[in-house]
C-alpha cells in the first residue's frame, strides 16, 4: 500500500530548496492527512507478529506491541473484543491479529486497534476459512434455493464418518432406537489428517453413484479448528454441494461451523442431533397410528349420525308436504286462477258493452236526420238527391221537402241566388 | 395394487394425505367410508413394518476391482 499524497503538497524533488508558502502545511494538516490515509487503507487487516510488553489494564483493555525482527506496532484490544479471546496471550507468543489502524494526532503516533485475536497457525486456517467462505458463496453454493428437502422416512442412510469414536455410535444407536426400519450404509473415512478431505468427498461421490440411499449423513465429532479442518476444505465442500442425495452436515459441536455446514442441504449441530433429524420415532409415529385410529372412528360415526339425521329431518318435512295434499292445494290454485280470469273476462265485456254504448249515443247525435227533429227540413231533388246549393235549382225544378212529420213536394219559382261573403 | 413393494415412504404419504381428506367436511358418504377404510388399512401395514422391522447395518468396503460392495455389520 502506499501514501499517496496529493500533487498539489508534494513537491516532486523531496530535498525542496525552500518551504514556498502555499505549499506548506501545518502539523495537524498534514496528521490529518496522513491520518485519512492510514485509516482508509488499512481499515481492515490481519497482521501476524509477536506479542511483547503486553499490560492487561485494570479497565480490561490489553496494551501491547506486536513485532517481528524488523518493525513494532503498537496495539490495543479493547475489553468487550478481548472477552471472546479463546486462549490466553502471553508475551512472547506468535500471534494473528485482526484490526485496523488508527492514528493518535495529539501524539503523533498510529497504532493496531484489535478485534480478533488466534494463535498463529490458526490465524492461517481463519483466514483460509474466510476466503473459501466468500469464494463459495459468490459461487452461490450457500444459496437457500439449492437446498434439498429431506425424506421424511428414508429407507436407507448413508453415513460418511469414522468408523470408530463416539460420532458414529451415537448416531448408530439414535436411528435405531428410533426407527430401525431405516437401514444404515456404513463408509468408513479419516475425518482429520493427510487426506481426509479426500476420502470424505470420495465417499460422497461413492454413495452417489450408488444411488441407494435417500439421504447422507455426513460429519465427525468435536475437536479444534485443526481437527476439523477437512470439512473446511474446497474438495469435500463441491462434493456436497454436488450431492445428488440430500446431505446433512454433522460436525463437532455446536458452536462449531464449518463450510461444509452452509454448503449442505441440512446443518445439525452434531452427529447425534443429525440422527435424531433423519428419521422420525417410533414410538411418536405409534401414538399418532393410535390417535388417527380413533379420531377416523369417531368421525366415521359422526359422520353417519349427520346422516341420519338429515334422513329424519328429510322424512319429517315430507309428512308435511303429503303429495295428496299438495296437489289438492293445487287444484284450489287452479280453480282461483280461473275464476279470476273468469272475471277478468267478465270485466271486460261489461266495459266494452259500455263503450258502444256510448258510441253509438254519439253515433246517433251526429245522424243528420237528426236536424229534422230540431225543426229543419231537408231539401231534394225528385230523385232524392240532397240540394245544397242554390245552382243545384232553378225556376220550374220539382223539389221535395222532408219535415219531421211529413213531406212537401213543390215546383221552385223565383230562385234566387245570394251573394256569399 | 402390490403393497409389499412399496416403501413405508410411500404408505405415510398416502395415508397423511387421506387423513387430512377425511378431517375435511365434503366427501359423499361412500366416498368416506370408503377411504377411512383404506387409511385405517395403511395404518395397520405401517404399524405392523415397523413392529416387525430389524435394524440393519451394512459397511461398504473396497473390493478387489475398485468398486463398493456392502457388508453386514449385524
Amino acid at each position: 500500500m502506499e501514501l499517496v499524497p496529493s500533487p498539489s503538497i508534494c513537491s516532486k524533488n523531496p530535498m525542496a530548496q525552500s518551504p514556498e508558502l502555499n505549499t506548506t502545511l501545518s502539523v495537524s494538516q498534514i496528521t490529518g492527512h496522513i491520518q485519512h490515509t492510514l485509516e482508509k487503507g488499512f481499515a481492515s487487516v490481519w497482521v501476524k507478529g509477536e506479542i511483547s510488553n503486553l499490560t492487561r489494564h485494570s479497565s480490561g483493555h490489553w496494551y501491547f506491541s506486536l513485532k517481528d525482527s524488523g518493525a513494532q506496532l503498537g496495539s490495543v484490544m479493547f475489553r468487550r473484543q478481548n472477552e471472546g479471546v479463546r486462549f490466553e496471550p502471553t508475551h512472547g507468543m506468535e500471534i494473528t491479529a485482526h484490526g485496523r489502524i488508527s492514528v493518535y494526532p495529539p501524539q503523533g503516533r498510529y497504532q493496531l486497534i484489535v478485534d480478533q485475536m488466534l494463535p498463529a497457525g490458526q490465524g492461517d486456517l481463519h483466514l483460509a476459512f474466510e476466503n473459501l467462505k466468500k469464494k463459495l458463496h459468490a459461487e452461490g453454493l450457500f444459496d437457500p434455493s439449492l437446498k434439498q428437502k429431506l425424506p421424511a422416512y428414508p429407507a436407507k442412510i448413508g453415513i460418511v464418518t469414522s468408523p470408530t469414536g463416539a460420532a458414529i455410535r451415537d448416531m448408530i444407536n439414535i436411528l435405531s432406537r428410533r426407527f430401525p426400519l431405516a437401514e444404515l450404509i456404513l463408509l468408513p473415512v479419516k475425518v482429520q489428517g493427510e487426506g481426509a478431505a479426500t476420502e470424505i468427498a470420495d465417499a460422497i461421490g461413492t454413495f452417489n453413484s450408488m444411488d441407494e440411499c435417500q439421504v447422507l449423513l455426513v460429519g465427525r465429532g468435536g475437536g479444534s479448528l485443526e481437527d476439523l479442518w477437512a470439512f473446511n476444505e474446497e474438495s469435500v465442500a463441491r462434493a456436497i454441494a454436488h450431492s445428488k442425495i440430500p446431505v446433512v452436515s454433522a460436525v463437532g459441536h455446536e458452536t462449531d461451523t464449518t463450510i461444509s455446514d452452509f454448503v449442505a442441504d441440512h446443518r445439525a449441530p452434531t452427529p447425534s442431533a443429525a440422527a435424531e433429524l433423519v428419521v422420525p420415532d417410533q414410538i411418536e409415529l405409534i401414538r399418532w397410528f393410535n390417535q388417527v385410529e380413533q379420531s377416523l372412528q369417531s368421525n366415521m360415526r359422526s359422520r353417519i349420525e349427520k346422516y341420519g339425521q338429515r334422513l329424519d329431518s328429510i322424512s319429517r318435512s315430507y309428512a308435511l308436504k303429503r303429495p295428496e295434499l299438495m296437489i289438492e292445494q293445487s287444484f284450489q290454485k287452479l280453480d282461483h286462477l280461473e275464476d279470476l280470469s273468469l272475471r277478468a273476462t267478465r270485466d271486460k265485456i261489461s266495459k266494452l258493452a259500455a263503450r258502444m254504448d256510448n258510441l253509438s249515443v254519439s253515433i246517433e247525435a251526429l245522424n243528420p236526420l237528426r236536424i229534422l227533429e230540431k225543426g229543419y227540413s231537408v231539401l231534394s231533388g225528385a230523385q232524392g238527391d240532397l240540394i245544397r246549393s242554390i245552382e243545384q235549382v232553378s225556376d220550374g225544378t220539382e223539389v221535395h221537402m222532408r219535415l219531421r212529420d211529413g213531406e212537401i213536394s213543390s215546383i221552385a219559382s223565383e230562385v234566387k241566388k245570394r251573394k256569399i261573403k | 395394487m402390490s403393497e409389499k413393494d412399496k416403501s413405508f415412504e410411500e404408505l405415510m404419504e398416502e395415508l397423511e394425505t387421506l387423513v387430512s381428506k377425511l378431517e375435511g367436511e365434503d366427501l359423499k358418504l361412500d366416498d368416506a367410508i370408503k377411504q377411512n377404510e383404506r387409511a385405517l388399512k395403511l395404518i395397520h401395514l405401517c404399524r405392523d413394518r415397523l413392529d416387525s422391522a430389524r435394524q440393519k447395518i451394512d459397511k461398504l468396503v473396497h473390493t478387489a476391482d475398485g468398486g463398493f460392495e456392502k457388508q453386514a455389520m449385524d
